[in-house]
């Protein structure tokens, strides 16, 4: 009985002490950041649906800057003779989403599609996928500064 | 009689008495039955018999020309015997050394039914054969050549002539056999009596003339100018916003890569091959294919024009 007792009072203990205080909240919750791509992408590889082309054409040429103006995305210039998915060599572009973004737009209406999401600003790759001509004609670009 | 001789001028002549000269001169020989196997083995000699039928126009006696259309790899100039047996007399026969004869051949009767790829050759029997006007033989022509190293089918011919009359027509008779197959070589069949294969395949399947295209050239098909060509360049013109613009000086842009056995291809993009504007509305792409020098140039054989590529996105 006595074994009981004591067993008892140390369950009770064990209890107070693990309900001594309120879970504490970050009181500033999460900070989400605004995806920075800023720089000059190069190619490094280049898929026609699934098959290789990075060696069929002459890629050297691409480079694509895209500029930042502060944390929002502003102009872009593109020195290429190698296909892309926009037409004009400079312009505006813009996320689909600041913070969550899916998608580039150019400021010709053409966009491609971001392959895998951007968690960092510090991305070192990019991967997009777009479309040239024919609509089942898939091209994945993979960029790297 | 002067009178009446004066009559016949020389239009006179040329509409009604030449083309009566002609008919009664001309030499009738004829083909009337061929026995010859219907397939073979790779390096097999085979043994084909012509049934030769005369009906002279005239008393002389000429040397026999023989034609055999065989495929281009077959080596029947050095590996043939060809005999002849006749009521006229009997002999051999020998390749020609006149050259011109395959070749007056070639523009008189065509190939058959062979899209390309086969020779004729020319054979002139060693001795001359008797005729007498108005009075017919028969011969049989005994050939017995060794048949090529590749699996192929064809379509056998036979030219009968006679050197007095050469070859020209109505003078010479020709009968193209059934297309006959030889088998148990290493290769996929040659089909020479089917259709002619088109030597340009594009990839993807489909494209629109925005999209990468490889375009993949097999000198063994179609016109075969470039087989054995060291290198081969791609000349190419382009329809983009009404205006015309053709790239053909061979350079490391326009060369194609080599894949195979006189197989060759390029992945060009319009507007980058074309040195075109980014934005450039290109409505209408072709090439040609042609060695370094540029003088021999492969068009497409059915319209005698550049390959076109057309687009063929559905979606």
């Amino acid at each position: 009985m006595k074994k009981i007792i004591t067993t008892m009072c140390f369950m009770l203990f064990i209890g107070l002490i693990g309900c001594d205080d309120e879970p504490s909240l970050n009181p500033e919750g999460f900070t989400e950041f605004k995806t920075d791509i800023s720089g000059i992408w190069k190619i490094s590889n280049v898929t026609q649906n699934g098959i290789d082309i990075t060696n069929s054409l002459d890629f050297k040429s691409f480079a694509l800057n895209l500029d930042y103006n502060g944390t929002t995305p502003s102009n872009f210039s593109l020195a290429s003779k190698s296909p892309f998915v926009t037409k004009i060599s400079e312009g505006s572009w813009s996320f689909d989403d600041p913070i969550y973004p899916t998608i580039i737009i150019f400021s010709d209406g053409s966009s491609a599609k971001l392959l895998k999401p951007i968690l960092s600003s510090g991305e070192k790759s990019l991967n997009l996928e777009i479309v040239l001509g024919c609509g089942n004609m898939v091209y994945q670009y993979k960029l790297i500064k | 009689m002067k009178n009446l001789f004066n009559k016949f001028n020389g239009r006179v002549f040329k509409i009604i008495i030449f083309p009566l000269l002609f008919l009664t001169l001309t030499f009738c020989i004829t083909i009337s039955k061929i026995d010859q196997p219907s397939n073979a083995t790779i390096g097999e000699k085979i043994k084909i018999n012509l049934q030769v039928d005369v009906k002279p126009s005239e008393s002389n006696e000429y040397n026999v020309i023989l034609g055999v259309l065989v495929p281009e790899n077959w080596e029947i100039e050095t590996n043939t015997l060809a005999t002849y047996t006749s009521d006229n007399g009997s002999g051999t026969f020998s390749l020609t050394p006149d050259a011109t004869l395959a070749l007056q051949m070639t523009d008189l009767v065509g190939i058959g039914k062979n899209y390309g790829r086969v020779k004729w050759v020319a054979f002139v029997s060693d001795g001359k054969i008797k005729g007498t006007n108005n009075v017919n033989f028969s011969g049989q022509i005994h050939l017995e050549m060794t048949v090529g190293n590749e699996n192929v089918k064809t379509q056998l011919g036979y030219i009968v002539a006679t050197s007095g009359w050469g070859i020209s027509d109505k003078n010479i008779d020709v009968k193209f056999t059934d297309c006959m197959e030889v088998s148990g070589g290493t290769n996929s069949l040659s089909d020479l009596c089917g259709p002619i294969p088109f030597p340009v395949t594009f990839k993807p399947s489909q494209f629109t003339l925005d999209d990468v295209i490889k375009i993949t050239f097999d000198a063994n098909k179609g016109p075969t100018d470039l087989l054995g060509a060291e290198k081969v360049y791609i000349c190419g013109t382009v329809i983009a916003d009404g205006i015309q613009k053709d790239v053909c000086v061979a350079n490391s842009s326009n060369i194609l890569n080599n894949i195979g056995p006189n197989i060759w291809e390029i992945s060009i993009w319009g507007k980058q091959f074309f040195n075109l504007p980014m934005g450039a509305n290109i409505t209408f792409m072709s090439f040609n294919f042609r060695n370094e020098v540029g003088d021999i140039i492969v068009k497409n054989r059915d319209t005698l024009e550049d390959f076109q590529i057309t687009p063929s996105c559905k979606f």
